[in-house]
Parts: C-alpha cells; sequence; structure tokens
C-alpha cells in the first residue's frame, strides 16, 4: 500500500490555506502526523478520507486519483473522526453491525462474526447491548476504532484517537493500533501528542500552518535536536528570567528553586548540561527554532 | 454504482433509530391511540352513537387515512428534516459517510427507513379498521380499497412530503426554520388554499374526493391518479434534488448531470400532470361558457316531439341509441332547421327525416338538424348515436362556486358525478339529455310530457330500472311501456338486489347493492307489515298535500355515492328524483338518521325512559316509520349543515324526498317566461306539509329574510335586478302568498279541495297558461291574471299591529268556554293575511334534539286565515273549549318581522257576564295605536338610538368570539341570539320577544366594563314631568337550559340624564318583572331627553330595546 500526495493544497472560503503545497508518501505501517492545533492535520485527514475535496493538488491511492477513485478508496477505508461522541440511537454492536454492513460485509453470519470479534478485541463485548451513547468516552473511542477496523480496511486513519482519554485508555488504544500495524496497512494517525508517535510510528511528518516541515522516521527527528536540550538548577529568580528566554520544558522543584529541562540553540552565561533528546524534546526545539525560523524568512 | 445492499442497510438502520425514537413513538402512540378509540367507538357503535359515516361505501378505510394522513405529513415533516439535521449533529455520522457508497443509495436508504416506518404505521392502522369493521359486522369489509387507499392518499402524501422536507432542510440547513416553512406551507394548504387553483395545493388530499363507491368506484380515478401522481412525481425529484445537494462527496463520475436530467424529467413530468389537470378543468368551463351562450340564444321551436322510441345498446364502452321520434307542428313558424338538444358526449352517427338522410350539424349539446323546404305538418324523425354522457356539460346554470364546492358527507369527501356509463352500471338521468328534447328558449326549467317505448339491451345479469311497464323480452333485453307520458325517462343499470311489495295497486320496490344488507336485521319481524307501514306513510301524506300519487310505481334505489345533483330555484325536484323512483345514496349516504343502528339506539333509550312496554315489532315499525320519513317524506338534519349560497336549502329539506313526484313530474303548466306559476304553485302544495314552527332562538326565519329582500321591491324588480340562483326563498315565500290570498275568498277548504282536483285532473298533460288561468280564476271567483300580475309587479305590502290576547271565561249553555279576542291593524298599503294558530290545553308529549320530526301522531294544528284589508281595524273571536296555551300569527309577507309570533295572552278574565263573544272579523272604528299621545318611544331602529362597542377585544378569547361573529353574520343583519357566547360588540336580533312597531328587534352584547353602552335619545317637544320605562325583554326564561336558569335575575344599569343632573337607575329583571321597567319621574325640559343602559351587568348578556318617556 501506498499513498502519495502531490503538491496538496486546500483554500477555505473565508482565504484562509489549511494546506499549502503538501508532498508526502506513506507507506504501509503506521503513520504519525504531528501538528499543533490548527496546524492543517484534520483537514488533510478528510482529504484522504474523501470527506473533502482539495482546493488544489492529487492524492494517489496505490497509483490512483483519489478524486476519480473515490469509491474504490472508500472500499479501502476505516476513519474515526476527531469528534466522536453522538451516536443515533442504535445499540454498541448494531452501530458495528451497520459499519460493517456498509464496509461490504454482506453475509449476515460473517458480518456477526466479525462485530463480535472486534467487540472482543477493543474489550467491549460486554456492553454490547448498550446503547452507543451511554458508553463511557473511552468505550466510544474504542468502539470508534471498532468501527475503522471493521471489515479489514487497507487504510486506517484515526484523527486525534487520544484526545481526552486516561493514560490507561490511551495504552490501551496504542496497542490496539500497533497490533494492527504488523499487517499490510497504513495507519495514519494525526496527533497533537507526542507520546502517540514515539510509541508506534515508523514514519512520521510535522505538519505546522499546513505545510510539511518534516517528514521521516522518529529518530530523525529526534536527531535535529541533538545538542540543543539543555538540563540546568536555577534559583526562584533566575526561573523567570529564564523561561522568558528559552522554553522550557520541564521543571521540577527542588531546594531552593528549580531543575529545569529546557531547548535552545545556543546558550550563554548558563551553566547547563546536555540532556540526549526525546520525541517531546524534538518537538519544541522544532517547533520554536527550525519551523517558525524557517517561516521567518519565508 | 447503485447497491441495493447498501440501500437496504441504511433504510434498516434507519427505520430501527426512528422507531426508537421518542418523537415518533409518542405521535404514533398519539395517532394510533386516536384511531383506535375512533374504530373501537365509531366502527362498531358499542357505546351511544356510533359514527354514521362507517356506513358508507368504504367509509371505515377511507375515514382512517383521511385523518392518518394529516397526522403523519406532519411527524414526517419532523422526522425527515432531523434525519439531515442529525446527520449534521452526529460527528459519528462521518465514518459511514467514508464508506463506500453512493450518495443516492444513502438518501434512498435514507427515505426507504422513513417510509418502512410510516408504511407500518398505515398497516397497523388499516388493520384496526377491517378488524373493527369485521366485529362491528354491518358492512362487508372493501378489501380492494384498504389496498388502493394507502396508495393513493398516504403514499403520495409522503413521498412530497419527505422529499419536499429533505430538500429544504439542504438548502435552510437549519431544522427549526425547516419545520416552520414546511409546516407552515401544509396548514396554509390545508386551511386557506384548500381547493382553490385545481386543488393543486391539496397536498393532503384533505379536499380531493376519494369517497369509492361499491357500485361505480371512485369519481374520475384517472383525475385522482393524475392528481396524486404529481405529489408523488414531485417528492421523487426533491429526493433525487437531496441526492444532489447532500453534503457528500459522490463517488461516481456521472452521477450529477445524470441525477439532473432525471429531475429534471420528473419535473416536466410534473408539469405535465399540472397542465393536463388545468387544460382538463379549462376545456370544461369554455365548454360550459359555451353551453351558456348558446343557451341564451334559442328560441322557441315551431315543432314538438310527440313520442320516441327508443332502443338502448348498453356497451362496455358507452351506449348507443337508436331513437325514433313522432314530430309535430306546434304553431304557425317556419322553421328551416330542427334544434335539439342532447349531451355533447353522444355522437350522432345518423339523422333521417321519414327514412331520408338529412343534413345536421352539432354544436356543443345543440344538433341541428335541417328541415326540407317543404315544411311537413309532422314527420318521423331517426336518430342514432353512440357515445359517453360529458357530465361536463351538465348544470350550466349552476355557478361555477356551487359546482366547485365540496360534496362533504361530514367529514369525508364525495364525488360529483351526474351520470354514470360503465361496462357494469349505468346511471342516466333527464339532466344528462341521453334523449333529444327540443331545444326551446329556456328548455331545462320545464320539460313536455311525452310518451316513450324503450327497449333495453344489456348483460343478462344486470337488473334494468326505468319508467313504466317492465317486460322482459330477452334474455337481457327489457322493454319499458309508459302508460302516461312523462316529462323525465331515466334509465338504471346495475347488479341490484331487488324487493317488492304492492300497496294500495302501486307496486313499491327497493332496488339495493347485493352488500349492503346491513339494513334487514332492524327489519326482521316486518315481513308483511311493510306494506302496512308504507301505506300509513302514503297516506298521512296524501292527507296533507291534499293529492294522491300519480304513478302506479315507486322504487328506491341505490345510487352510487358519488352521484349529485343541484337543487334549482325554478322547482323542489332534483336529478335525485325521477318520475317513479327516488335515487338514494348508497347506504344512506352516512347520515345520522340513516344510521339505523343509532336512531334505533335513541328509540329504545325514549321507551326506557317513559317506562313504555312494547313489542320489538312495533319498535322496529317506529324505526321504519323514522327512516322513510326523514328521508322521503320530510327530511330532517341533525348535523351542523349549513346553508348553501345560490342553492334553496338543500340541507334542510333533502334531495330525497318524494314531493316532486307528486307535482313536479305530474304537472306542468307551459310558461313562456320563468315558470314562477309553476314555482308558486309547487311551493303552495309544498308548505303544505310543514307545520308553523316557532323560532325560539330569535333570528330571523327564512321568510323574514325574503320579507327584508321585498321591502321597496316587487317580485319583478328583484328577478331583474339580482341573480335568480339567489332567489329561491323568495320564490317559495312569494309562491304560497299567491294561492294563500286566492283562497281567502272563496273559504280554505273549498279552494283547496278544486285546486287538488284542478292539479289530478291536468297531470301528465302540459297545461297552456291560459286553460289553467282560467280555471284558477273560476276556483278562486276572481280574476286570476289580475292577481297574478299584481303580485308580480307591486311592491305594497300589508303591515299589521295587533294587541295582546284578551281570554274571557264564558258560559255557553252549560259549558265553560272560552273567548279570545285580539285587536288587529293593518295600517300598510295593501290588504294582506293572516293567519292564526291557538293552541289549547296544556302541552303533551316530550321534546328533545333527536326527537324525529317525523312522528305519525303529530297533532295537527288548527290554521285560520283572515283578510285585512289595508287602512282598517279589526276584532277577531276565537271561542275556544280549553284554555288557550299560546296564539301564534303567522303574518306572511306583511312587513311584519318576524313573520312568526306569539301573542301576550292576558290573565283569564272570568265571571265577566257582560262580554259580548263572536266567532270572526269584525271591523271596529277605534284604530290602534303603537304609542299613545303622551308618550314618545324610542325603539332600537328609530333615529334616537345609537350604541357605543368598547371597539377593541381585550383577550383573546374576545377576539375569537368577534372573529367567529363576523363569519357568521356576514350575510345576516338580524343574528341568532347566543347565549353562551354573546358577541364582544352590539348585534342586531329579531324575535316576537322584542319591542318594535313591525320590526321586532333589539341589540345585544356581552356584559362588558360600562365601556360599551345603549343610547335612546328623544326630542320632547313640552317641558313637565315624564315617567321614565325602559323596555327589557325577557328572553331568559324561554332559552335558559337546566333549572337554576329558570328564572335568573339579571339587573340592567340605566342613566337617565334629566334637567336636575343624572340619574343612576338599577333595575333587576327577572321572569315576573320584564317588558317595560319603570325607570323613575323626572323634569325634563323640551329638547333633547337622554337614557344610556350600561354594558355592566351581573348577567352574561345585555339587551337594548326601546325607552319610552310619558308625559305627566
Amino acid at each position: 500500500m501506498k499513498i502519495k500526495i502531490n503538491d496538496l493544497s486546500q483554500v477555505y472560503k473565508n482565504d484562509f490555506r489549511a494546506l499549502n503545497k503538501v508532498n508526502l508518501e506513506i507507506d504501509s505501517g503506521m503513520f504519525g502526523l504531528l501538528g499543533p492545533n490548527g496546524a492543517g492535520k484534520s483537514t488533510l485527514m478528510r482529504i484522504l478520507v474523501t470527506l473533502l475535496q482539495p482546493s488544489h493538488g492529487e492524492v494517489m491511492v496505490n497509483d490512483m486519483k483519489l478524486s476519480k477513485n473515490r469509491s474504490e478508496v472508500r472500499s479501502m477505508l476505516g476513519y474515526l473522526p476527531q469528534d466522536f461522541r453522538f451516536f443515533a440511537k442504535l445499540r454498541t454492536w448494531e452501530f458495528l453491525d451497520y459499519a460493517a454492513s456498509l464496509a461490504g460485509i454482506s453475509k449476515k453470519k460473517e458480518r456477526l462474526a466479525a462485530v463480535d470479534d472486534l467487540l472482543e478485541q477493543v474489550g467491549l463485548f460486554d456492553v454490547r447491548n448498550r446503547y452507543a451513547n451511554k458508553l463511557s468516552g473511552g468505550m466510544k473511542r474504542r468502539l470508534g476504532i471498532a468501527q475503522a477496523l471493521i471489515g479489514d480496511p487497507k487504510i486506517v486513519i484515526v484523527d486525534e484517537p487520544t484526545t481526552g482519554l486516561d493514560p490507561e485508555e490511551r495504552i490501551r488504544f496504542r496497542n490496539i493500533l500497533s497490533n494492527l500495524s504488523q499487517k499490510e496497512v497504513i495507519i495514519i494517525l494525526s496527533t497533537h501528542i507526542v507520546g502517540d508517535i514515539s510509541s508506534t510510528c515508523r514514519q512520521m511528518a510535522l505538519l505546522n500552518r499546513g505545510q510539511v516541515h518534516f517528514k521521516g522516521s522518529p529518530e530523525q527527528f529526534i536527531k535535529q535536536s541533538e545538542g540543543h536540550v539543555f538540563k540546568t538548577n536555577v534559583s526562584f529568580e533566575q526561573m523567570k528570567v529564564i523561561s522568558e528566554q528559552f522554553p522550557v520544558i520541564t521543571s521540577v522543584p527542588g531546594v531552593g528553586g528549580y531543575e529545569i529541562e529546557f531547548v535552545a540553540n545556543e546558550v550563554d552565561g548558563w551553566d547547563t548540561t546536555l540532556v540526549e533528546p526525546n520525541l517531546e524534546h524534538a518537538y519544541v526545539y522544532f517547533m520554536e527554532y527550525v519551523a517558525n525560523e524557517k517561516f521567518k524568512y519565508q | 454504482m447503485i447497491s441495493l445492499f447498501n440501500i437496504r442497510t441504511v433504510a434498516r438502520f434507519e427505520s430501527k433509530t426512528l422507531f426508537r425514537s421518542w418523537f415518533f413513538r409518542i405521535f404514533a402512540i398519539i395517532i394510533i391511540g386516536f384511531i383506535l378509540m375512533f374504530n373501537l367507538f365509531g366502527l362498531t357503535s358499542i357505546a351511544d352513537g356510533g359514527w354514521p359515516g362507517r356506513l358508507l361505501p368504504s367509509g371505515a378505510p377511507y375515514f382512517n387515512m383521511w385523518i392518518l394522513n394529516i397526522a403523519q405529513a406532519i411527524i414526517a415533516v419532523f422526522l425527515s428534516a432531523d434525519f439531515l439535521g442529525r446527520d449534521k449533529k452526529l460527528d459519528t455520522t462521518e465514518a459511514f459517510y467514508v464508506r463506500s457508497m453512493a450518495n443516492f443509495d444513502y438518501v434512498i436508504g435514507k427515505t426507504i427507513g422513513v417510509l418502512k416506518v410510516f408504511i407500518i404505521l398505515n398497516i397497523f392502522v388499516l388493520m384496526s379498521g377491517i378488524l373493527f369493521t369485521l366485529i362491528a359486522n354491518e358492512v362487508a369489509v372493501p378489501w380492494l380499497s384498504y389496498v388502493i387507499y394507502p396508495l393513493l392518499i398516504s403514499l403520495p402524501t409522503l413521498i412530497f412530503v419527505l422529499g419536499l422536507s429533505f430538500f429544504t432542510m439542504t438548502l435552510v440547513r437549519n431544522q427549526a426554520v425547516t419545520f416552520v416553512l414546511l409546516l407552515g406551507f401544509i396548514a396554509l394548504s390545508l386551511f386557506y388554499l384548500g381547493n382553490k387553483h385545481w386543488g393543486l395545493f391539496d397536498i393532503l388530499g384533505f379536499y380531493t374526493p376519494f369517497m369509492r363507491s361499491d357500485f361505480t368506484g371512485f369519481d374520475d380515478l384517472l383525475g385522482l391518479i393524475l392528481h396524486r401522481s404529481v405529489y408523488l412525481i414531485l417528492g421523487l425529484m426533491f429526493i433525487l434534488a437531496t441526492v444532489w445537494r447532500l453534503p457528500r462527496l459522490e463517488q461516481q463520475k456521472l452521477s450529477k448531470p445524470f441525477l439532473i436530467s432525471f429531475m429534471l424529467l420528473m419535473f416536466s413530468g410534473a408539469c405535465f400532470g399540472v397542465f393536463k389537470i388545468i387544460a382538463n378543468d379549462t376545456t370544461k368551463s369554455n365548454l360550459q361558457v359555451h353551453i351558456k351562450e348558446l343557451n341564451q340564444k334559442l328560441v322557441n321551436s315551431s315543432y314538438r316531439i310527440d313520442n320516441y322510441d327508443v332502443a338502448l345498446f348498453h356497451q362496455n364502452k358507452g351506449i348507443d341509441c337508436k331513437f325514433s321520434m313522432q314530430m309535430s307542428k306546434n304553431g304557425v313558424g317556419n322553421d328551416t332547421k330542427l334544434v335539439l338538444a342532447l349531451n355533447p358526449g353522444l355522437k350522432v352517427t345518423s339523422c333521417s327525416i321519414d327514412s331520408e338522410l338529412v343534413n345536421y350539424t352539432r354544436e356543443a349539446h345543440l344538433l341541428s338538424i335541417e328541415l326540407n323546404s317543404n315544411v311537413i305538418s309532422s314527420f318521423q324523425l331517426d336518430l342514432s348515436y353512440s357515445g359517453v354522457i360529458m357530465d361536463e356539460a351538465l348544470y350550466p346554470d349552476i355557478s361555477a362556486e356551487t359546482r366547485d364546492a365540496e360534496n362533504r358527507l361530514d367529514p369525508l369527501l364525495a364525488g360529483k358525478q351526474y351520470s354514470f356509463v360503465l361496462p357494469d352500471y349505468l346511471l342516466l338521468t333527464r339532466e344528462t339529455n341521453w334523449y333529444p328534447v327540443v331545444a326551446n328558449k329556456q328548455y331545462w326549467v320545464s320539460y313536455p310530457f311525452n310518451e316513450m317505448n324503450l327497449t333495453v339491451h344489456t348483460k343478462p345479469s344486470l337488473e334494468v330500472i326505468s319508467q313504466g311497464v317492465k317486460d322482459s323480452l330477452d334474455a337481457g333485453k327489457y322493454q319499458f311501456t309508459s302508460e302516461h307520458p312523462f316529462n323525465a325517462y331515466s334509465v338504471i343499470i346495475g347488479d341490484y338486489e331487488r324487493h317488492t311489495t304492492m300497496v294500495d295497486s302501486i307496486e313499491f320496490s327497493l332496488y339495493h347493492h347485493k352488500e349492503h344488507d346491513f339494513y334487514k336485521e332492524y327489519f326482521t319481524e316486518l315481513n308483511d307489515t311493510v306494506s302496512f307501514v308504507i301505506k300509513d306513510i302514503k297516506d298521512d301524506l296524501e292527507r296533507k298535500l291534499g293529492v294522491n300519487y300519480p304513478f302506479d310505481r315507486f322504487s328506491v334505489v341505490e345510487a352510487p355515492i358519488n352521484m349529485y345533483s343541484y337543487l334549482r330555484n325554478w322547482s323542489l325536484s332534483t336529478e335525485s328524483v325521477m318520475p317513479e323512483m327516488v335515487l338514494f345514496p348508497e347506504n344512506g349516504g352516512g347520515t345520522w338518521q340513516n344510521d339505523l343502528d343509532n336512531v334505533r339506539g335513541r328509540i329504545d333509550r325514549r321507551m326506557d325512559r317513559s317506562n313504555e312496554e312494547r313489542s320489538e315489532k312495533e319498535l322496529q315499525v317506529e324505526l321504519m316509520k323514522n327512516y322513510l320519513g326523514d328521508n322521503f317524506i320530510k327530511p330532517s338534519r341533525f348535523f351542523f349543515g349549513r346553508r348553501q349560497e345560490g342553492e334553496r336549502h338543500v340541507e334542510n329539506w333533502g334531495r330525497y324526498q318524494v314531493f316532486p313526484l307528486y307535482f313536479t313530474y305530474a304537472n306542468r303548466i307551459v310558461e313562456d317566461e320563468y315558470p314562477l306559476l309553476t314555482i308558486a304553485l309547487e311551493n303552495y302544495l309544498h308548505q303544505r306539509m310543514n307545520e308553523t314552527r316557532m323560532r325560539d332562538l330569535g333570528g330571523l326565519s327564512s321568510n323574514d329574510e325574503v320579507i327584508l329582500k321585498l321591502r321597496n321591491n316587487s317580485l319583478k324588480e328583484l328577478i331583474d335586478k339580482e341573480d335568480v340562483n339567489t332567489l329561491g326563498n323568495v320564490f317559495a315565500s312569494k309562491g304560497s302568498q299567491l294561492f294563500s290570498n286566492l283562497k281567502v275568498n272563496v273559504g280554505h277548504s273549498s279552494f283547496d279541495k278544486q285546486l287538488d282536483e284542478l292539479i289530478q285532473s291536468n297531470r301528465f298533460a302540459n297545461t297552456s297558461i291560459n286553460d289553467f288561468n282560467r280555471s284558477i280564476s273560476n276556483i278562486s271567483q276572481s280574476e286570476f291574471s289580475t292577481v297574478y300580475s299584481n303580485w308580480l309587479n307591486e311592491a305594497y305590502s300589508p303591515a299589521f299591529l295587533f294587541s295582546s290576547a284578551d281570554v274571557y271565561e264564558i258560559k255557553e249553555g252549560n259549558r265553560m268556554r272560552y273567548f279570545l279576542r285580539v285587536k288587529v291593524a293593518n295600517s300598510g298599503d295593501a290588504d294582506g293575511i293572516m293567519a292564526f294558530t291557538i293552541r289549547e290545553g296544556m302541552q303533551r308529549g316530550g321534546r328533545g334534539r333527536f326527537r324525529s320530526r317525523f312522528q305519525m301522531d303529530a297533532n295537527e294544528d288548527n290554521e285560520q286565515s283572515f283578510v285585512l284589508k289595508a287602512g282598517q281595524t279589526y276584532e277577531i273571536g276565537f271561542l275556544l273549549d280549553d284554555e288557550p296555551r299560546e296564539v301564534s300569527v303567522n303574518t306572511f309577507l306583511a312587513a311584519n318581522i318576524p313573520s312568526n309570533q306569539t301573542l301576550i295572552i292576558n290573565n283569564v278574565i272570568r265571571n265577566n257576564k257582560k262580554v259580548k263573544y263572536f266567532e270572526g272579523l269584525n271591523e271596529i272604528t277605534r284604530a290602534i295605536k303603537f304609542s299613545s299621545a303622551n308618550e314618545i318611544i324610542v325603539d332600537n331602529e328609530d333615529e334616537g338610538f345609537s350604541f357605543v362597542n368598547t371597539g377593541e377585544s381585550r383577550t383573546v378569547k374576545d377576539w375569537w368570539v368577534s372573529m367567529q361573529n363576523e363569519e357568521e353574520e356576514e350575510n345576516d343583519t338580524y343574528g341568532m341570539i347566543r347565549f353562551w357566547s354573546p358577541p364582544v360588540s352590539w348585534k342586531p336580533i329579531a324575535g316576537d320577544k322584542f319591542f318594535g312597531e313591525y320590526l321586532k328587534s333589539a341589540v345585544y352584547k356581552r356584559s362588558g366594563s360600562g365601556e360599551g353602552y345603549v343610547n335612546w335619545k328623544a326630542d320632547l317637544t313640552q317641558s313637565g314631568m315624564y315617567e321614565v320605562h325602559a323596555y327589557i325583554p325577557n328572553i331568559a326564561s324561554r332559552f335558559g337550559r337546566g333549572r337554576n336558569s329558570g328564572n335568573k335575575d339579571n339587573n340592567y344599569r340605566f342613566t337617565v340624564y334629566h334637567d336636575d343632573g343624572e340619574e343612576q337607575v338599577e333595575v333587576t329583571v327577572n321572569n315576573d318583572n320584564n317588558g317595560w321597567i319603570y325607570l323613575g319621574e323626572y323634569y325634563f325640559s323640551d329638547g333633547m331627553a337622554n337614557v344610556k343602559l350600561s354594558d355592566v351587568s351581573t348577567s352574561r348578556y345585555v339587551i337594548g330595546d326601546a325607552v319610552k318617556w310619558v308625559k305627566k
């Protein structure tokens, strides 16, 4: 499976440019789309799932034009929208049954088997007869992923799936996705939560203000910020000064001050030690220095 | 690609969610509850009074669908606008939008889902209709109707409403606004547009006649299908438009152009339908206009038809007729053409005179046959034609408004068909012009008597009904030979069940649909009694009418429910009555009085109340008498039938009464102009059947309205001035006046006896006007033509003043008797007659709202009339055996309103031995004065009277009441008094309890805050002390319901303005204190005096009538 995004732009009616000449290639496996709120992630997702017609550019799915082959692409899709809270008055299993029917499982027996199977997988089998609206937030999300996964989709697109979930639910969610990534499928996960990507994705892209600022593996992404993450101890007074100068990532209060981590291109006049960067550091570094710099000179 | 599986899936889940939606559940429960209750009580009539419409053919399914359709249209608006709104609200919808399916699949799936829910609702409702019809076991279940009605009524409305609301939702994108728009549109179509604009806005089928006859099915099935498919197609188009407008990317390349072209196709289909409907209607009205124009140009022909010899072939596609007519010359004219009237749907195939083919032309309903130059005095005309009857050509004289009015059978709608030509059914009446008549000037108001020998060929299984002696010649071949010439011929062919009995050597037959035998169980004991019952009724009617039944046969023939006929002003007959027969609607037409179960229930309850012991047979006899009487003799209606403009009170007298058989279809006076004499005579005879009934509620009787119309107008002037179609009541009142005037010369009974003989001896003949004049002059011992001409051309009217009735107890021999004396003055400018009816002794018999008016034991009132010369004053005396209870007078067309009033009876004077009693009329010299010399009376009709209204409606209730009043009283100057909801502003009322010189009237309004008042002003010529009196009529005692309201105190607040200021006078009025009430004695200087009555009262209403100042 391969998705190729060429020169994709989306301009809304109010002239807001949500996407600006986005080029991406996505191969099988889990793909993370990272970016701050309003970066254009959801717009990109909605274009990919054929809910939105792009203003410009084309998406190729397995060398098929998306705009011309919606039917074929849709039959490969599983999609979990960003908001997934309000259901029609259907029971949990009926909701899945509906999705399964539309996903093309026409034989009733087969369909019910698939429904039960997925309900087991996402741990909703016990509440299968409960109305979907009555499920808890986490359960709804799981039902959401279940409906996205039903019918063996080749492309699974999940938009901000972990927002508002407690850590336990979040981990369970990641596990379901990573189980899936063993197969020959593309999973696109859009998120502004860095942790979602670090633990699961082999490929990622960073989207900011409608543009792709980075594409590659998470490791490559982290590498960019090597030598730019520092650690130091500061007093209460110094804390104020330093946090005005640099983005502070963590601050742990100690005796007479804080132990802080921050990112910077260079540090002068502070007694710092370098820290091995993680994805979060890289993200902040990137957003603060690389992305904004780029913008400045554009 | 359209995927059936996807559609089914979407539909499955849509209907599932709908069924679970509380909105739908509540609505469905309400409507099902209502319909179940209705079906339970209405169709099975387990409790008191079922719905009489259940007896209508297909009444149950029609009503169920009719009610359901209104409710479901509203639910559908909510549900379908909800679907797109819900899609927008539910973020989970997007998960389904990305699935591989066409937008078409999705929208169609949703639509089918919604439809499925409604179909189940429909099935449920229809099943309950079937179930309860089966339980009631009165009428057969019309299975086909249960299939057709949902398809014809429910489905198109649903599809249209669904499509429209889907589409509106995609445009407006706001659920609330969509609701308002659509519900507004539905309300508009229901309450305002109605059946206007060719019924094109009748989305719900509320104004479309869907009544399905068991004989002939729907009125204009193709028209109905056309009309309903316009909605269906438009609905489908809107659904496609929704597919087009669905906010989801389409997944097919060609779909949009495809969709739009399909929509265009549907739109043009709908447009074509609309065009067709309008075009049909235009053709119809053009034909009507054309016929009207042609009719105006008609001149009297110098030829007449002497007899007909007809062979009628009833074919699948129409009728074939072969006519052979003997024609002869009437007058001296030299016509080159013979103009006949024949229905334009019948195409002439050959026409010959004395076996020689002749040329003819047709224009609309006229057939003009060229006559040879050598005009002969008699010849034989042979005419062949075939085709079907064109209903559109009938009744050209009836206004379009009346023709378009619905034929509503509370609450369902029947069609208006005037004839039927179907493979298994045929109904032709005179109006259809199925046989040619000479198209003389105004030929349609008075048809000549001609003989007809008719041979009918039809399917052997069908029954043929027509006038004359019937002989069966062969299978499916019948001959009818008339014993007399008739002035109307009808043919009815159908699959009938026939019952016959002989009464007084007249053959009485009942022809009804084979399944319509529910009546039988009510008359199980009557087998051999039926003829006695009929004889009783017949004798009673003929005793009242004074003439006997002219025909040898009488048949009641059940006619299709969609058959309709109009009442015209020149006759009391409609096409529902034909010589020898009455065409009665299926199962009685679903009226209250024809619901045997209901009537029987009433009879039983009355018996229970009065503790009478009566056998089943007696009860059945009473039921039958009620049934026959209420329909055929003296029809009455219990339902709120409103008068129809331009028609005489059809609703009140019924189109099935047999009266026309006694006169209209047996007698004819040949009149050149409008047949006024015939009308007068017919009305004179007809009113013999009426007892004078008091109008307890005030307001104007139709006679009173006529008096108002005739004020300063002669009949001739009225005819010239006004559309004759609105003068039905004038004809009726003036007609009976003419003969009532004639009879006083020679005495009531002598005149009537001779008139009856004249009528009977002139039967089945075309009596010339001169002959008739001569005979009437002889009978009345007067110059009839002068009387007639005065009656027609003079606007004078008598005006009566009368005193209260004095009663003296007298001794005649050793018998105690009573002498009653009334003084009457005729102060008008013409002689007039006045009829007295005196009821003696105690009142007998009960009164009840539902008591049939047709009671065989009705005591006949003794009416005595007197001629009172203009300018004279009389004393009229009566000798009575019992104390008088009620004296009522009828002043006919005198200036007095109301024309029927009861007189005040003074206390009986006993032991007055000096009184000179007498009987009859005594001229006296002392005039009766309306007011004495020393008093000044200001009545509400006088100049000095004025009133002030509060002006505005303070509450919604006020507004509502005033709206209703306006609606009701648009045409009536003097309304009925309404105690339960008195008007918000002063309204005039008339009645004999009010004060007035000739017009007894007052004004009344609901009691108020004092802002509203009435004011009497008098110009006093002399200064001095005056007694002031106000007239307050006592109406409470007559109208109060229940015991408590019998004698209620009502207080009135008067203000008298006099020289020393003003005086508030509060008076209490009740049964013992009313009439002229003394308000006090005051000093007034000459000039304007003033009395005011405030609308503040403890009573619910205040009546302002008259005030008088009496000089001391």
